[in-house]
């Protein structure tokens, strides 16, 4: 998956609009962004020029409606960090991420369940 | 134009390389003992000088020690610019041109109407300065254009930086440093130093990780910072010296001065920061910086327009150093930055007056006056002055004035007429539409001093004794604000006479004209002459109009002169004086030959 976000401000904004879970007028999206990160209305509407050319989002009619949900954006921004810390292996993540955290009953109970499904699905 | 525009960048260059070279030396003999506050201020005197070409006169410059030309701009505010090579601030561009080719030359010069320049720079050195102008401006505008789309570039990611509500550090900070402007901090992922972004309002964006530091002083430390950054107008004064530094992007003594400025600018604020605190912050401080610098990972780097943290070595070694000062040497400091702001910042007093070629002076209470250097055309003997055409008894005539016996000097003293102009007789010769020569008129008689011509110049023709014949004028150079012409006239025969003025045999005397050597009266209503001259006693031009009486142009009383006038002396050209109320007519007693 090609490269969705890089900065962290943008994300912040993109969850803004996540939050929202309907398509949101860019008016609102402005005041919106005012309040939380304290944007111009002039930057507002250059991010959502800059998203929009990158697929993220469209602006239609001055109704801004996200393309990507935020899962698609994490799983994106994750693999991107593997590739470039871990050179692509997953197994070499996951053994440097359990040597240094620590899980709880629960967590491992979790994990547990999400391998043994995805197990069944190779089957 | 661009030739101008160019000798004037040159000009404030040089000014402000010797400037910036005497600060350059100053820091380095003084070291650690010259308060960085006062290295930082004086910087400011060469960026005013790299962007500003003129300034005030005074006593005090540093330039009345240094040999340079000034050129007045405002006389009554002793404001000028000083030059090192001549600059034609004022002076019409010499519009002669040379083809090759005699005849178009001459029929060129006849339609155009000459200028008459006595700062005219020679058309080598013109094509010469046009190239380098054009040089510069390339240079000019790919700096330029680099350092704006290097801003640009870092606008976007600073633009969305995310506020940072309702901060202690900063409230506390804005208290300790008495700022009243409204300053918000942002924070942002992509920069790894702290930086003051903005022109009208100015914001303090932090890296993410600072932000969430509180449990150290750091943040607080570096937020006081960037607030004397702004608290000082720094946010201005950096962009004005990248503008400067593109400007003068040819100059390696002005890409010094830039990088010592800056160096000096991050010194002094690391001071005022450390001075704000009564306690004694400066290993706490230090520390800061060095945890700051460590967190470095070549992410952003805009170290052109943000205020980056290199020269950390040199900082933290000035942050050690720095010792409160004793309130007494606080001022000491203040009236020495002040006195070296204005031995640099001012212009030489004594003034060198620069001859606009339309000889208007609004001045002229300093009578030493020297020339630039300039080259005439080669004239060919005999010197042929001036030619142009007029009409006698509906005829088409021509008129020529020429110099057949004289002297070209080359070397003449350093004075009015610069080293080099011709000192001869003049001789007006009167040809008819078949080019045969009518009349010729030895017109020296008529002139009481030598006569003496720098240039060729334009006849210029008009009625002004209602006798219905052409007259003309030719003037000659008295003193600085004054010429004298003569008017003549052609009568049928072909023959120049003058028209004499009563009571002045030198002609009518003017502080204003066309052009040095000949020039075209205005008229009152009446017909009158209407001529303005200087008068010194009321430092302005007065107006007094001249009447045909019969045989001779007489000069009507300006009633609303005032009687009692002080009398001055004026130097004329061959060195004797004259008394200042004889130039003007009210009390007309003629010159003392």
């Amino acid at each position: 998956m090609e490269q969705i976000k890089i900065f962290d401000a943008e994300y912040k904004f993109m969850s803004l609009i996540w939050e929202q879970q309907l398509p949101i007028s860019s008016t609102k999206l402005v005041k919106l962004a005012n309040e939380e990160l304290g944007w111009k209305k002039s930057t507002t509407y250059t991010v959502v020029r800059r998203l929009r050319e990158r697929g993220v989002l469209v602006n239609e009619n001055a109704v801004v409606t996200a393309l990507v949900t935020r899962e698609q954006v994490m799983r994106a921004e994750s693999e991107d960090h593997i590739d470039k810390v871990y050179d692509g292996s997953l197994k070499l993540f996951f053994t440097t991420f359990l040597q240094k955290e620590k899980l709880s009953r629960d967590e491992i109970h979790e994990l547990k369940k999400i391998v043994d499904s995805y197990t069944k699905k190779e089957e | 134009m661009l030739e101008n525009i160019f000798t004037t960048v040159l000009n404030m260059s040089i000014t402000a390389s010797i400037v910036a070279i005497i600060i350059i030396l100053v820091r380095a003999i003084f070291h650690e003992a010259l308060p960085k506050l006062f290295s930082y201020a004086i910087w400011g005197v060469v960026l005013f000088r790299l962007l500003i070409p003129f300034s005030f006169s005074s006593m005090l410059s540093i330039f009345n020690i240094i040999p340079t030309t000034q050129i007045l701009i405002d006389n009554a505010q002793s404001i000028g610019a000083i030059t090192y090579i001549p600059n034609e601030i004022g002076t019409i561009q010499d519009t002669s041109t040379n083809i090759g080719n005699k005849i178009i030359n001459d029929v060129i010069k006849s339609s155009l109407p000459t200028s008459l320049s006595h700062t005219s720079i020679p058309q080598t050195i013109k094509v010469a300065l046009l190239v380098a102008g054009l040089i510069w401006l390339t240079g000019m505008a790919v700096t330029l254009a680099y350092c704006i789309y290097t801003y640009i570039k870092a606008s976007y990611r600073l633009k969305i930086a995310i506020l940072v509500k309702d901060d202690n550090s900063l409230k506390e900070c804005r208290q300790n440093l008495n700022i009243n402007r409204k300053v918000e901090l942002f924070s942002s992922d992509n920069i790894n130093t702290p930086v003051v972004y903005g022109i009208m309002k100015p914001k303090i964006i932090i890296p993410k990780l600072l932000s969430e530091m509180n449990n150290d002083d750091t943040k607080k430390y570096i937020i006081m910072h960037e607030l004397v950054h702004i608290k000082r107008f720094d946010y201005l004064l950096k962009p004005l010296s990248v503008l400067a530094l593109c400007m003068h992007w040819f100059n390696p003594i002005i890409w010094l001065s830039f990088k010592l400025s800056q160096k000096d600018m991050e010194i002094a604020c690391d001071e005022k920061v450390i001075s704000a605190y009564d306690t004694d912050i400066r290993s706490k401080y230090a520390t800061s910086l060095i945890n700051m610098a460590a967190k470095q990972n070549g992410f952003f780097n805009g170290s052109l327009l943000s205020f980056s943290e290199s020269n950390l070595k040199s900082r933290v070694k000035g942050i050690m150093n720095y010792k409160k000062p004793v309130l007494f040497i606080g001022i000491t400091v203040v009236v020495v930055l002040a006195v070296t702001a204005v031995v640099l910042l001012t212009n030489p007093a004594k003034t060198t007056e620069v001859f606009s070629n339309k000889g208007i002076n609004t001045g002229g209470d300093n009578l030493e006056t020297s020339t630039i250097n300039e080259m005439l055309p080669a004239l060919s003997p005999p010197f042929e002055l001036s030619e142009a055409k007029f009409t006698l008894n509906n005829r088409a005539m021509r008129l020529k004035l020429i110099m057949t016996k004289g002297t070209h000097i080359t070397d003449g003293d350093v004075g009015p007429y610069g080293t080099d102009y011709y000192e001869g007789n003049l001789i007006g010769e009167v040809y008819d539409n078949q080019d045969k020569l009518v009349f010729s008129t030895d017109m020296s008689k008529y002139f009481t001093e030598s006569i003496i011509f720098r240039d060729k110049f334009n006849l210029l023709f008009d009625e002004y004794n209602g006798d219905g014949f052409a007259d003309f004028t030719v003037g000659q150079y008295v003193a600085s604000n004054y010429n004298t012409f003569n008017i003549f006239t052609i009568n049928s025969s072909g023959e120049i006479t003058l028209l004499p003025v009563k009571n002045s045999p030198d002609g009518i005397i003017v502080s204003k004209y066309d052009e040095y050597y000949s020039t075209k009266f205005s008229k009152t209503q009446n017909e009158e002459i209407k001529v303005f001259v200087y008068d010194m006693e009321q430092g302005k031009n007065i107006e007094v109009s001249y009447q045909w009486q019969e045989k001779e142009f007489v000069a009507l009383t300006d009633k609303t002169q005032p009687v009692q006038r002080q009398n001055t002396k004026v130097a004329l050209k061959s060195g004797s004086t004259v008394n200042s109320n004889d130039l003007i007519p009210n009390k007309p007693k003629g010159f003392k030959s």
